[in-house]
Order: C-alpha cells, then sequence, then structure tokens
C-alpha cells in the first residue's frame, strides 16, 4: 500500500453505510451521513422532542449533538484509514458557540486535516443550514488500532 | 431527602429521561447511574458502548449537580467541554458517575465529572466543562 493510496468510492460509501447501520447508538438517535469525501464528511442530527435539554424548549441536548459529532469525526479519520482500521476516540473538546435555533434539525461537516501512523486528528462545526452561524466547533484525536488488531471487515 | 431534587432535576430533561439517568445516594455520596441498554452499543466488535452514550451520561449529570448545588432555578447553560476517554464501557455493564463542581464564580461554573464501571475501578471517561450560571 503505497503513501497515496486511497480507498475507493465504494469503500467510502461502504464506511458511511455501516457507520450508521452497525452503530445501534446512531440508529438510536437517527444521525444519518449525507456525504462522505476523503477526509471530510456532511452529516445530520435530526430534531426530536425526546432529545431536548428542558420539555418544549426545542433545543437538542449537547450531549446528543456530542454523539452526532463524535460519530462523524470518527467517520471523516475512518475515510483516510488504508486500509479501513478500528477506530477509538482519545479526545474530544467541544465549543459551544451559540445556541441552536429552535426546532431545527443540526448539521454536522467533520474534517479529518491530519493522520499519521498512530492518531488521526479531526475539526468539525455544527450548524443548522448556516455555515456563518455556527453552533459547535470541535477538535477531536483518534487512536489507530494497532496494525494486525482484527479489520473492520470490508 | 437531596435525591429527590436530583431525580426532579432529571425528570425535566427529556434527553435524561430517554437514557434512563437516575441519581442514588451511595456512602453519603451522590452518584448517577445509566443503565445498560442494548441501543447504548457503538461498535459491536468489542461490544463496548458508544462514546456518545458517556458524553451524554456526564454532561446531564454535570449540569443536573450545578443547577441543584448552587441552587440554580434554571439549567447552566454549557460553554465547552472536554472528555478523555480512558477505557471503554464494555457492554452488558451499568455505568455509574460522580460529579463535581471544581470552581463556582459568579458567572462561570467549572465542573468535572467521571464516568465508571463499577466505583472502585478505573475511571473510564473524564468530562471538564464550563457552565455559564
Amino acid at each position: 500500500m503505497g503513501v497515496w493510496a486511497k480507498n475507493s468510492e465504494e469503500t467510502l460509501q461502504k464506511m458511511a453505510h455501516m457507520m450508521i447501520e452497525m452503530v445501534p447508538f446512531s440508529k438510536f438517535l437517527s444521525i444519518s451521513v449525507d456525504k462522505v469525501e476523503h477526509g471530510k464528511v456532511f452529516g445530520c442530527i435530526a430534531y426530536d422532542e425526546r432529545f431536548e435539554t428542558e420539555q418544549g424548549s426545542g433545543i437538542i441536548h449537547g450531549g446528543a449533538v456530542a454523539t452526532a459529532i463524535d460519530n462523524l469525526s470518527a467517520l471523516a479519520a475512518l475515510t483516510l484509514c488504508v486500509p479501513p482500521q478500528p477506530l477509538v476516540t482519545l479526545d474530544l473538546r467541544i465549543d459551544y458557540n451559540s445556541a441552536p435555533e429552535l426546532h431545527k434539525d443540526i448539521y454536522i461537516e467533520s474534517e479529518c486535516y491530519r493522520t499519521t501512523k498512530n492518531v488521526s486528528f479531526v475539526r468539525s462545526l455544527a450548524h443548522n443550514g448556516d455555515r456563518e452561524n455556527v453552533i459547535a466547533h470541535s477538535v477531536s484525536v483518534f487512536m489507530r488500532a494497532q496494525t494486525g488488531a482484527k479489520g473492520v471487515g470490508l | 431527602m437531596t435525591v429527590l431534587f436530583y431525580n426532579d432535576a432529571l425528570k425535566s430533561i427529556p434527553y435524561a429521561h430517554m437514557l434512563d439517568i437516575s441519581a442514588l445516594e451511595y456512602n453519603d455520596d451522590m452518584i448517577f447511574k445509566l443503565p445498560y441498554q442494548e441501543p447504548f452499543i457503538g461498535n459491536y466488535m468489542i461490544q463496548a458502548l458508544h462514546g456518545g452514550v458517556l458524553c451524554s451520561f456526564l454532561e446531564i449529570i454535570a449540569s443536573v449537580t450545578a443547577k441543584i448545588d448552587i441552587q440554580l432555578d434554571h439549567m447552566p447553560k454549557i460553554i465547552n467541554v472536554n472528555y478523555n476517554f480512558m477505557k471503554p464501557a464494555l457492554g452488558g455493564q451499568d455505568v455509574y458517575g460522580r460529579a463535581e463542581i471544581i470552581k463556582s464564580g459568579k458567572r462561570i461554573l467549572s465542573v468535572s465529572a467521571t464516568a465508571y464501571n463499577s466505583l472502585e475501578g478505573n475511571p473510564l471517561t473524564i468530562l471538564h466543562a464550563n457552565f455559564l450560571s
């Protein structure tokens, strides 16, 4: 596998499918992936009354947003792993920049900006559809599984 | 008595209700419990809980602890949060958590919370967050 080896388009789609369908908790929160590219992922967490911070507040709880960010950041890091391998979250930092618009879905964009042999670094932002009004900004670090560990089956 | 206040605060959060989080007293200490549910799994291969479950659990217990301990009449607003993942939470086991206020200023509350599989065991995830009271 050369330095410039890339995962095929088909593998990327499979990864996106797996990250949602094979992860019970992201299905539970109905997190979706809209678009997946090399190192970049666009996803969404749909508004649901059950995720509210307070009854009738119309605001999705920070914990649910954190889950979506964690999940989509991991997928962004995975797209640059050749061959695909399991990833473990080491550290996740989120800054909540502004309150979200009420009763609205939250869109998340994740970008893996650096990958080394052992770790991947990802930054993400969350917004209500307008990239200029950021709800949350996040930086996360993922550990790549040791070589020889069980693959992810792609 | 105080356990009632914590549970009332938890009841006011639909997301905490969905995850079935409860408060209980243990050796004069307030601890929180997240009972295991199958949809919490994040990785089938190693049967570990999703990191997001622990993030959600810790953020909820940190905000509830801040609200009750400082006697706020509303939930504090989260400003920023940092999660450190130490160890995977294995499936089939309940998760327990403790939260502590590190500093409460006029406007800013600094809170830390830790999740465990058993209270004598090693921490699974540690949260450190700042809230606006």
